[in-house]
């Protein structure tokens, strides 16, 4: 049986039916139709599904969906548009952080966390920030670079 | 002007950074329904029965399938062995027996949990060593000689019964070779090696999404490597005419040779033609490690004959690919991996047998490198022994072993843009070979290797491209290349603006989509950048001749001393003689013009082609498309008491012919280098004592995180650039050379940090402890 949930997802309010076992992922992917949010490893490994809920950090495959009820969550759709980007997003594609692609939204907000929390990260702090985060093409090292391109421009 | 040989961002970039870019996963179609699969227990079982009652009546559920419900044909690459779904047999743990198609994937998993199979166990055959012989305690595929085969092996003077491959080369006097090390002071230099499971894990997992048309037709979304190849094999899995099929590649979330088949697509396609619904099918990642193709180990038995100066004589070689229940992609692994026992070496001798069995296991695929990645390990470690035996410098040695610009090697293939030397030199310079790595505090120890790689890239092979030139001048290319995050289609779109003077935002490119775009044989075997990119110049070509004859009236000149750029086609040395290309648009339809007149599209076709080699011999004519040329280093850091291994520093250096797109090369080498890590040093697929992989999924299944890879300073990429005399521009591809000669760098690093050799890969901490151990039981190194 569907049960209601009622979310804030990138400042628009949703109040949809979901089923108590249905992931926050699921969700967003499926009851809201934002499908930027990826799955990959259904076990909190990967970091595809990385959304924000209420500015913290979270695999959206390890929260279920009624758990969210009345949350806000900022979803990749919400960071930035195609005309309008986030510096993270401008600069994951001018320091080629980006090849496939699928790694790439949980790896933005896994990014935009960091510098809420931590303006001016070094090399090792984005290292750590990015331990949950998997990609298979192995865009690690372009991405530590996009980071830090934007973190020095915030002292700029 | 020049965008060719620029790091233009890549064109598919806002899409992938906004969460915009469509994947096959994010498909939803009206009325679409979840497919989900019955899998096998048993790696190897016959089927007596199968009821699919419980699962028909239930709820939600709209169609269930066997084997029954197909057409009985095998399909396959070239050794057509495997059905869709299980006909009598099951052959590995996880094949597919049955399919459910319900109203939610979770309806269509218990569906499936409801379907009873019969079965009656047989017993499993894993070891590739029992598989080969002539008297196996197991045969796999009992109607083998029935099968229909598209490539002829090697004769045997009887084949073991679970044989699929043999290939041989017969190159110069074998024997002479040996006997010659050996009378004049030489060595004779033998080992075994192994590689180990490996999966490409792609971040997206395998899936499809079917819909037929009311006129029998099909469409078929899927991520996959080549949507030709898709095409035609769903064709035979469902009895229809290609022309019937429409493959649409949506983008790909990684495939890296794990796409270049859609078998759950076509099991979508047979449920929704049942169901009268499209149908989703998304693998779990579960499924998508253990039941999907993988880089399956091979054994390799390897005897150099050397001179006493270090300089290689003979070569032969034993291999055994670890095929699995069927041949699958793996089919022509046994003969590409044997593009590397000559590699950049030239070998008066060179004898090889190369086999590939099946066994109860998960099925043999292509995985970045296509067999020259595993013999690369073990060449490159023998050639790091080779050089400690002989007491010369391991990239000296190398150099000395180098065959030359225009020499062929022992398999025939020409030595051209010839670049071993260079990459090899730049990348030792890189790591300051030579200079011996800082001592660490103990437990740690550091040290260096080197190693050196070829990628050959198949033939033969085609690509063909459509250019439309529209009446702003812009221009919409058409092509079945698939970019999988190598980045193939900004490197097409800056041939196409370069070839017409036009800004990157003035290329459209049209991605795959076989109702609309022409042939491309596949994303792989690094081909694209070569192979359609001269097809796309071709194309570009063709359009920009059209244009010039339709100009020349107007222009008053002959339309050989017309050019085309920027919008514009002037009289070449008089640029003020022109007209804007919009100019040849003006329809006057009323007045009599043609249509005919204005429609500009530019067609070409490239083809390599190339005869197969005698699988006796190994020898005949130039055998591949082109060879590419790589090395790589590694500075590694050992713990003796825990046996971990840490990348410190990590050179690459490939030769691209023309970086095309130098950040994208940077890209290959940074990326390539990290997949090469993991395939060092811990990814390994495991297996319980019935053929069932334990770690499936990517919490136990180990591909690189960050904290594998070095610090951004200790990455290095070098990018050579000897031009390729058919690449467009010169260039040559990049995406498998920089997996290739990794895990010998990282092996070698290790033997020159703490002085021990480990055979088989992966390189975890259990095995380099353990040989620490015996080392320092026996007192010396085991190298």
């Amino acid at each position: 049986m569907k049960y209601p949930l009622s979310l804030t997802v990138n400042d628009e309010n949703y109040d949809i039916l979901v089923e108590p076992y249905h992931t926050l992922m699921e969700a967003i992917r499926d009851g809201i139709g934002l499908t930027g949010t990826k799955c990959a490893c259904e076990d909190g490994r990967c970091g595809t599904c990385t959304v924000m809920v209420d500015g913290q950090l979270v695999k959206s495959c390890l929260m279920l969906g009624l758990q969210a009820n009345k949350k806000s969550v900022l979803t990749i759709e919400g960071l930035g548009a195609p005309d309008d980007l986030h510096p993270l997003q401008a600069a994951f594609l001018e320091h080629g952080a980006v090849q496939c692609g699928y790694c790439t939204p949980g790896m933005l907000l896994t990014a935009k966390q960091l510098l809420d929390e931590n303006p001016n990260p070094t090399e090792e702090d984005i290292r750590s920030a990015f331990v949950g985060n998997l990609c298979r093409c192995g865009v690690y090292t372009h991405a530590t670079e996009a980071v830090l391109s934007v973190a020095g421009e915030e002292e700029k | 002007m020049a965008v060719v040989g620029t790091s233009t961002k890549r064109i598919d970039g806002i899409e992938k950074v906004t969460g915009t870019a469509e994947f096959t996963t994010d498909i939803v179609l009206p009325r679409m329904i979840h497919a989900k699969l019955k899998r096998s227990p048993y790696a190897h079982a016959k089927i007596l029965g199968i009821d699919t009652s419980k699962a028909e009546q239930m709820p939600g559920v709209r169609a269930v399938i066997t084997a029954a419900d197909l057409p009985d044909v095998r399909l396959g690459v070239l050794t057509l062995d495997e059905h869709l779904l299980a006909h009598d047999k099951t052959r590995l743990v996880g094949e597919p027996v049955a399919a459910v198609a319900a109203d939610t994937p979770e309806i269509a998993r218990a569906a499936c949990e409801q379907i009873e199979v019969q079965y009656e166990e047989l017993p499993p055959l894993f070891d590739p060593e029992e598989a080969i012989r002539l008297d196996p305690p197991v045969v796999l595929h009992e109607e083998y000689e029935e099968y229909e085969k598209l490539l002829e092996i090697a004769d045997m003077d009887e084949r073991p019964p679970n044989l699929w491959q043999a290939y041989r080369i017969r190159h110069g006097d074998m024997d002479a070779a040996f006997k010659k090390a050996e009378d004049e002071g030489g060595h004779v230099i033998e080992n075994r090696y192994a590689t180990g499971y490996v999966h490409t894990a792609c971040m997206e997992p395998h899936g499809a999404v079917a819909q037929w048309s009311s006129d029998g037709s099909l469409t078929l979304w899927a991520g996959g490597q080549s949507p030709y190849i898709a095409r035609d094999g769903l064709a035979k899995a469902l009895d229809l005419s290609p022309s019937k099929v429409r493959v649409i590649v949506p983008f790909v979330g990684g495939a890296f040779g794990g796409k270049l088949t859609v078998k759950e697509g076509a099991i979508a396609a047979a449920l929704a033609r049942k169901a009268r619904r499209p149908v989703k099918i998304i693998l779990t990642r579960a499924e998508d490690l253990s039941a999907t193709a993988a880089r399956t180990p091979f054994i390799f038995d390897i005897k150099d004959a050397v001179t006493k100066d270090g300089i290689l004589i003979g070569r032969k070689v034993t291999s055994i690919l670890w095929g699995g229940g069927y041949s699958g992609e793996g089919i022509l692994k046994p003969i590409f991996s044997t593009h590397l026992y000559p590699g950049s070496y030239r070998l008066a001798a060179l004898w090889v047998d190369s086999y590939g069995v099946y066994t109860n296991r998960v099925s043999g695929g292509a995985l970045r490198g296509y067999g020259c990645a595993e013999s690369a390990w073990a060449v490159e470690t023998q050639m790091d022994i080779i050089a400690r035996k002989c007491d010369i410098d391991a990239v000296e040695l190398r150099i000395n072993n180098l065959l030359t610009e225009g020499e062929r090697t022992a398999i025939t293939m020409p030595a051209h843009a010839f670049s071993a030397h260079e990459c090899l030199t730049k990348c030792a310079d890189a790591i300051e070979w030579g200079t011996p790595s800082e001592s660490l505090e103990s437990p740690w120890y550091r040290g260096k290797g080197i190693a050196l790689g070829n990628k050959y890239s198949f033939a033969p092979t085609a690509s063909s491209t459509e250019l439309k030139v529209h009446e702003d001048a812009s221009c919409e290319l058409r092509t079945s290349a698939v970019d999988l995050g190598q980045g193939a289609y900004t490197i097409l779109t800056q041939i196409v603006a370069d070839e017409f003077g036009i800004e990157i935002d003035q290329v459209k490119l049209v991605t795959p989509d076989t109702a609309i775009t022409p042939f491309d044989h596949v994303a792989g075997s690094s081909r694209q950048t070569f192979h359609t990119g001269n097809a796309t110049r071709m194309a570009c070509d063709d359009a920009k001749s059209q244009i010039r004859t339709l100009a020349a009236p107007k222009l008053e000149a002959d339309p050989d001393d017309l050019d085309v750029s920027g919008g514009r086609i002037f009289v070449k040395g008089s640029p003020e003689q022109s007209i804007e290309v919009e100019d040849l648009f003006v329809v006057e339809m009323l007045a009599g013009k043609r249509p005919a007149d204005v429609e500009v599209i530019g067609k070409a076709t490239w083809e390599v082609t190339a005869s197969p080699h005698d699988p006796n011999t190994g020898q005949g004519e130039e055998p591949m498309a082109y060879m590419g040329h790589g090395a790589q280093a590694a500075e590694v850091e050992v713990n003796v008491e825990t046996g971990q291994v840490r990348i410190r520093k990590f050179v690459s250096a490939i030769d691209v012919g023309k970086a095309m797109n130098p950040q994208g090369v940077e890209m290959q080498n940074y990326g390539g280098g990290c997949m090469g890590i993991g395939i060092a040093l811990h990814e390994d697929m495991c297996f319980d004592a019935n053929g069932e992989m334990t770690n499936a999924s990517l919490m136990d299944y180990k591909i690189p995180s960050i904290v594998e890879m070095p610090l951004n300073e200790y990455m290095e990429s070098i990018i050579v650039e000897v031009p390729h005399q058919h690449g467009p521009y010169g260039a040559k591809g990049a995406g498998e050379i920089v997996v290739v000669p990794t895990s010998p760098a990282i092996g070698n690093a290790i033997y020159d940090a703490i002085g021990v050799r480990i055979w088989d890969q992966p390189l975890t901490p259990e095995k380099v402890l353990k040989a620490w151990k015996e080392k320092k039981a026996s007192g010396n190194g085991s190298g």
